[in-house]
This record gives C-alpha cells, structure tokens and sequence, in this order.
C-alpha cells in the first residue's frame, strides 16, 4: 500500500516537474530573448514555487535547494527590475539542466546522496543574492545541522539561563502526512521558547512525506519536561534530543547523517535495486550461451528421437529439452526486459539541444514529444542518440523556414518539430517530424545528377521515396549554406549507415510545403534473432527471418519455370514480381552455382530478391557475435559486404550472418557497374 | 473509568469503523455527530474527553465546529481526521488549537494511539 501510494505520488511528482520544468525552461529562454517581464518572472516564480513544495515534501533536497534559491533569485528581479543580466541567465540555464538531471536521478531512483554536488551552484546564487542585498555570503545550512559560529557565539551566550536543545525527529510511526506531524510538534514548541532554526529550514511549509526533521530550541523549560511535551504527540523512540555540547561536537550532524542513510537505504530497498550495466550485459551473454546450447540440445534430442526410441533414458532426457527450451527463452525475454530504457531518456537531452541550434539559426521552435514511455533496448538506444541529434539538426536547418518566410506562407511563424516513439509489431520507430518546406524532389534530382550519383534513365525510374532517399547517398547535401550545424554533404549517408548498423532502416516521407518526416525503424532487440539456416558449398549461413519472405525449392522441374533470363541478368518470377536472381556462391565468389536448391525469397522495404542456396536446414534462434574487429576497413578481412556478423550454431561451429540490405545494395552497385 | 468519546463525521461507515475500535478497547461513546453543529450540541450536552472531528462535513464543517467548541472550552481535546492531501485544514486546524490528527485510512493501532496520547497530555 505504502509502497504503490509512494510510486504513484512519485509519478505524480515527475508528470508535473516535466510540466514545471518546461515552463521555467520557456520562461528562462523569454527572459533571455525578450528581455525582464514581468509576467514571466511571476510564472517562472509559481512554477519554481511548486515544484519546491513537492519536492521538499517528497525528501528530494536536492532540488528543494536549488528551486528554493532560484525563487530567492526571481523575487530579487521582481523587486528590483532592470536587475537582469547574461550572468543570472545563465545561472537560471545551469540550474535548469541541473533540475533535470536531478529529476532523471528521482526517476531512477538514485539516493539523494550520488547526487551531483549542486554545492558551487547554490553558492553561486548566494553570492548574486547577497551581493544584492547585504555584501555578505552566507552560509548554507540548509541540508546540514550546521550553525555558523556567529550563531554558534549567540547561542552559547543564551545558553547561561537558557537550554539550547537541539530535537531531531525520525518518524517512524507516522506513515502519511509527516510534515503535518512536523507542524504539530514545532506548533507545540513554539509555545515552550525561542524556535532558533529548524531542518529543512522552511519546516512550515513543507507538505506530505517528511521521515526525518530537527527543530533547535532555545527554551527556559528543562530538558525532560519539554520532552514530556513532544512525547504527547511522538514516541519517545521517534526523537533524541541534542545539547550544544552535542552540537558543537558534530554528534547531532553524525546522528542525522546516520538517519539519512538509513531512511535512503530502507528506500532503496523497497523500490527496486540498482545493478551495474555491466553485469547485465554479462548475464545477457551468459543467456546468449545458453541459448546456443538450448539449440545444440534440440539438434541432439532429434537423432535421439530417431535412434533411441526403446531407451527410457533418452526418452526422459527428450521430455527435459523443451522445457529447457522454454526456459532459456523466457530467462532471454526476461534479460532483454531488465536492459530495456524508455527513449524518453534520450528525448530529455533534446529541448536544451534544440534551444541552442534555433538560437543559432534564428528560428523560432516548439519541440513536442510522445511516446516517451516507448522502450527499447539499452545499447541500441544509445546508438540512436546521434543519428537523432542529426535528425533533429537537419530539421531545424534545413527544414524549418525563417520566421518571415513562414509567415509568407500561411504558417505561424514558431515552426513545430516532434519526436515521436511507438512500437510497430518487432521494431520500435523514432519518428523526427517537423512542419517546415519539406524536400523537393526537383532539387534532390538535379543536384544528384549533379553529383553523378544517378543517371537520367534511373531517375526515370524511381518513384517518389526512392528520390527522398537519395539525400541519405554519400556525398549528397542539397543545402544553399554550408554552416556549422549540417550540411557539408555528410551526414544523412552517416545516419542512415548508423541505423543500419544496428540492423534499423531510415524512412523518409516529405510533402513539399507541409515539412518532412524521418522515421528510425528499429529491431527491439539486437543480440538474439530468429534465422533461416542455409548452406552453401559446404558452410552454413544464418538469415534473419525478419528479411525473409518465402523459400521455394528449385529442381529440374520448376527451373524453367522459375528463373528467367532477362538483358543477361538472371531473375526470379515471385507473385508477379521480377527480382533478382543472387546465387550465394557466385556473390562469395565460392566457385560455381547449381541448378537445384532452393531460393530464398528476402528483401527490406520491399526491394525483394532471391538467394540461391544449395540447402536449407532450419530455422534457428541465433546470437549474433560481432565481427567488428575483423570486418571493415583496416581490418583483418576488410570490407566485405553482406556479412553483418557470426553466430555459433548448436554444434559449436560458426556460422556467417547474411546481411540482406547489404547484399542487395552492393549487388544493386554491381548491376551498375555492368550496365554503364 | 472509561474515557467518553465524542465521534464527529457525516459518513455512517466511518462512524461505526471507529466506534468498533474504540468500542472494543474500552472507551465508551457517548455520541455520534453527523456534521458541525451537532458536534457543538453533543459536546455542549456531554462533556466528552476527546473528540475525533472528520473536516469535511455538510452544513458546518470540522473545523469550525472545533473553532466553536475551543470558545466554549478551552481544555477541548480535539482530533482532526483527515483525508490525505488535506494539508491546509491540518495546518489551520492545529493553528486554532487541534490537539492532534489522524490521516484516513487508519490503521486501529494508530488511532488508540493517538487517542491515548491525547488524553494523557
């Protein structure tokens, strides 16, 4: 019960500092363009305000400070305009980030203590503020029980008649509401002496959770009659009360600091346990393993099933395999579920990205997001995150108009640019929309045939998506400015190799006018696929079925019927559909091809062909091992198109993977070759 | 002797609930309010030890019934209950002299608790 209402006020929490950060993120970027207003500081102020309020009554200090100091700043600017500078900007930028960074930390769950030290920050705004106001730094002591020694020097020369105690509550008892229990017991006390200080310092004004708290008291009242007092609302075990002995003596602070530690850990341990990622990728390559031997046992249980069917023995051992079997597949599924992230953790890094690049080019953006909750493994998604601030660079440059020229075309002049996540059956799609002019196919044409990268005749030929991806051709740039942000004719070709790499397609859409859509299409996870097992001239290769259509068996038969001569090139009838003929052998430069086999039907984005093999043996799941530091330029093996990686069948032999996109994109280089 | 509570509160569940608890640990209730005003009545006619006021009440809500009753007498021990979220009342009703507050859903421990509390203070 406790737990759900902590995760849901939790939820809560974050939906909203997402809301107040984005306000005050707007409001920061007003301020810095457009100079003081009024209006905006006031709801920069409210914003600041709230999120304060929640995050001290959830025990997120860290953030309570730093937006504690922020709303010191705001009213200063509110009670002396013209006040405003580049530093204070600045200032707000900086703790901006930090708040989100803080509130990423909130979300994972990482203790208040591996915070970043937000020390020299809060230093920071107390330097502007007291310079503002009396000339003097003062201390913080906010988080910590600590007394400057002026205090310190007031308090001892109290202490002669007085006591000064110091009581620090951990409410142990108390499971909701906490700070009302806080206001109740310093209500009490306020009626027993002089409240010196309390921690949090703004101890009125903190709502909901608040497991642990001290209030310093200067009191005429013996110690034992004012814990008399606190005893009719607390446990005794709920509070301890310090001397200034105590104090001076840091045991307080050491008492405190032992509080926090606990209440942190109890936390932690409730919620959930933080692992390094390391250790999952081991355990996702300790599942790999298994998984080849899970597949190693299946090829085993078969010639069992033909050879031993009298043997109880064997006959037992067949009924373990599929739960093996099933087992090794759902302990992948489950390791696969601990390494998947919501992709809202790499949109999070975009908004300040975006600010910086429409700063530079002068362009008014609103950058909207969905899907965020979309999940997707760990390390493809930190792969993405380049190709995506790419995207998102292009978008901005190239496809977002100047303000004025918007205008002129009926558009609001802020132009729009989402980033939008979904899943799609297998693969998770990153879209980068934006409502700017959109890419003409007239430009993209003329300035290909410019680069020579296509002829006239296979213009003619293409339809409207291939035109759109000749922007992804090395060497391509169709921008009139060459700046620092893109262009440069790199970029695109980088992109889209990138996602390919992680086995993802790139997908363009564009409407002249109206803006542009680039859609990331990526497999949900990398390190285990299902495959096709084929062989050839005595090696197996492994296809992902994802790339595979259909196979058809070729024989003296059918030949005729299937495989057809066309200008030389040998092609392949599939459902009204001429594509080409590959034969595997030929394309490895193997030797020979045969005129049996089979022919596997198989092509990405519906450019199909067919591969001639000499035998299919199976579908597989398969665990890809790279090849990374054997294939590709200055390698081992140099380039060698259309093996995207090895794997290690059941009977411990290694297998080449089949790259299908590869394949068809040097055998469409080739067909080239051979036509000019 | 047995301490004589006063239950305040306009849901007859909530009613009932606590004076099963308080029933079975040996206080005895010497009535049942359904809104303000008849708090003000019944403590006026009774004299209770304690009294748990709900705060969001037809006709006269919790907390100026409890306003009227400290006028009347101010050695009146009253108890807030509370939904969560209700920050502001608990923090206007303690102001005004409350001398404690439970937070619904409660658990019978932590009511008896604080109810013994109260009546020891």
């Amino acid at each position: 019960m406790e737990k759900i209402d902590f995760e849901k006020f939790k939820k809560l929490f974050l939906q909203e500092a997402d809301e107040q950060l984005e306000v005050m993120e707007k409001a920061v970027m007003e301020l810095e363009e457009n100079g003081e207003n009024r209006k905006v500081i006031d709801e920069f102020f409210r914003m600041a305000h709230s999120l304060k309020g929640s995050a001290g009554s959830m025990g997120y200090s860290a953030i309570a400070d730093l937006t504690h100091q922020m709303e010191n700043v705001l009213d200063k600017l509110r009670n002396n305009p013209g006040s405003l500078n580049d530093d204070i900007t600045d200032l707000l930028f900086i703790s901006i980030d930090t708040l989100k960074h803080l509130r990423e930390n909130v979300e994972k769950d990482i203790p208040e203590e591996e915070n970043p030290d937000i020390q020299h920050i809060l230093e920071r705004f107390q330097d502007f503020i007291s310079i503002e106001t009396d000339g003097k730094k003062k201390a913080n002591v906010e988080k910590k029980i600590q007394l400057t020694s002026q205090e310190l020097k007031n308090l001892k020369e109290k202490a002669g008649e007085n006591n000064v105690l110091l009581l620090c509550f951990e409410l142990i008892q108390q499971q909701e509401m906490q700070s009302m229990m806080a206001f109740l017991v310093l209500n009490n006390l306020k009626d027993e002496g002089e409240i010196v200080k309390t921690f949090p310092h703004h101890l009125e004004e903190v709502e909901g959770d608040l497991p642990y708290f001290s209030i310093l008291i200067c009191t005429e009242k013996k110690e034992e009659d004012l814990v008399k007092l606190v005893e009719q609302t607390l446990d005794r075990e709920e509070f301890k009360v310090f001397s200034l002995e105590d104090i001076e003596q840091g045991k307080a602070s050491d008492y405190f600091q032992e509080i926090k530690e606990n209440f942190s850990r109890r936390d932690e341990s409730r919620d959930s346990i933080r692992v390094d990622i390391e250790k999952v990728d081991q355990l996702m390559k300790l599942v790999g393993e298994l998984v080849i031997d899970k597949e190693r046992l299946l090829e085993i249980s078969k010639n069992i099933k033909a050879n031993s069917r009298e043997n109880s023995e064997a006959q037992a051992l067949l009924q373990t395999i599929p739960h093996v079997d099933f087992i090794a597949t759902e302990l992948h599924e489950s390791v696969m579920d601990i390494r998947m992230y919501p992709v809202g953790s790499i949109f999070k890094r975009f908004p300040r990205l975006v600010r910086d690049i429409s700063k530079q080019t002068g362009k008014d953006i609103h950058l909207e997001f969905s899907g965020e909750d979309t999940e997707l493994d760990r390390t493809i998604l930190q792969e993405v995150f380049d190709p995506l601030v790419h995207l998102l660079r292009n978008a901005i440059d190239h496809g977002i108009e100047a303000p004025s020229q918007r205008e002129k075309s009926g558009k609001p002049s802020r132009g729009t640019v989402a980033l939008n996540a979904w899943q799609e059956e297998n693969n998770i799609v990153i879209e980068v929309k934006d409502d700017g002019a959109g890419i003409d196919p007239e430009k993209i044409k003329t300035r290909a045939l410019e680069k020579g990268l296509v002829t006239e005749a296979q213009l003619e030929e293409m339809d409207q998506e291939s035109i759109l991806e000749l922007i992804m051709e090395p060497g391509f740039s169709t921008s009139e400015t060459v700046n620092d942000l893109s262009g440069r004719g790199v970029g695109m070709d980088v992109v889209r190799t990138n996602i390919e790499k992680l086995d993802g397609e790139v997908e363009i859409s564009s409407e002249k006018g109206n803006g542009t859509s680039i859609k990331i299409v990526l497999p949900l996870t990398l390190a285990i696929v299902q495959a096709l097992m084929v062989r050839e001239k005595g090696n197996d290769y492994a296809i992902p079925l994802s790339a595979i259509f259909e196979t058809i068996a070729v024989n003296g038969q059918n030949y005729k019927e299937v495989i057809k001569t066309v200008k030389n090139r040998e092609v392949v009838v599939w459902r009204d559909q001429v594509i080409p003929l590959i034969r595997l052998s030929e394309f490895f430069l193997l030797g020979d091809s045969h005129q049996e086999g089979f022919l596997i039907i198989g092509g990405v984005k519906g450019r199909m062909m067919a591969i001639m093999v000499e035998a299919v043996i199976g579908e597989q799941e398969i665990v890809i091992k790279s090849l990374g530091d054997f294939l590709g330029k200055d390698k081992l093996f140099g380039e060698i198109p259309g093996i995207s990686g090895a794997t290690i069948k059941g009977n411990g032999e290694v297998a080449l993977i089949l790259d299908i996109q590869g394949i068809l994109k040097s055998f469409k280089k080739g067909g080239e070759a051979i036509e000019r | 002797m047995s301490a004589k509570v006063l239950v305040v509160d306009d849901a007859s569940f909530m009613r009932l609930n606590l004076k099963n608890i308080l029933e079975s640990e040996g206080f005895e209730i010497i009535g049942e309010g359904t809104n303000g005003q008849e708090a003000i009545k019944l403590y006026q006619a009774e004299r209770p030890d304690v009294v748990t006021m709900d705060i969001t009440m037809p006709e006269m809500d919790g907390l100026a019934a409890m306003e009227k009753i400290i006028e009347m007498d101010p050695q009146a021990k009253i108890i807030m209950v509370s939904a969560m979220g209700q920050e502001t009342y608990i923090k206007k009703a303690i102001l005004k002299g409350a001398k404690n507050f439970i937070v619904k859903p409660f658990k019978k421990e932590k009511i008896v608790e604080t109810l013994n509390k109260v009546l020891a203070s």
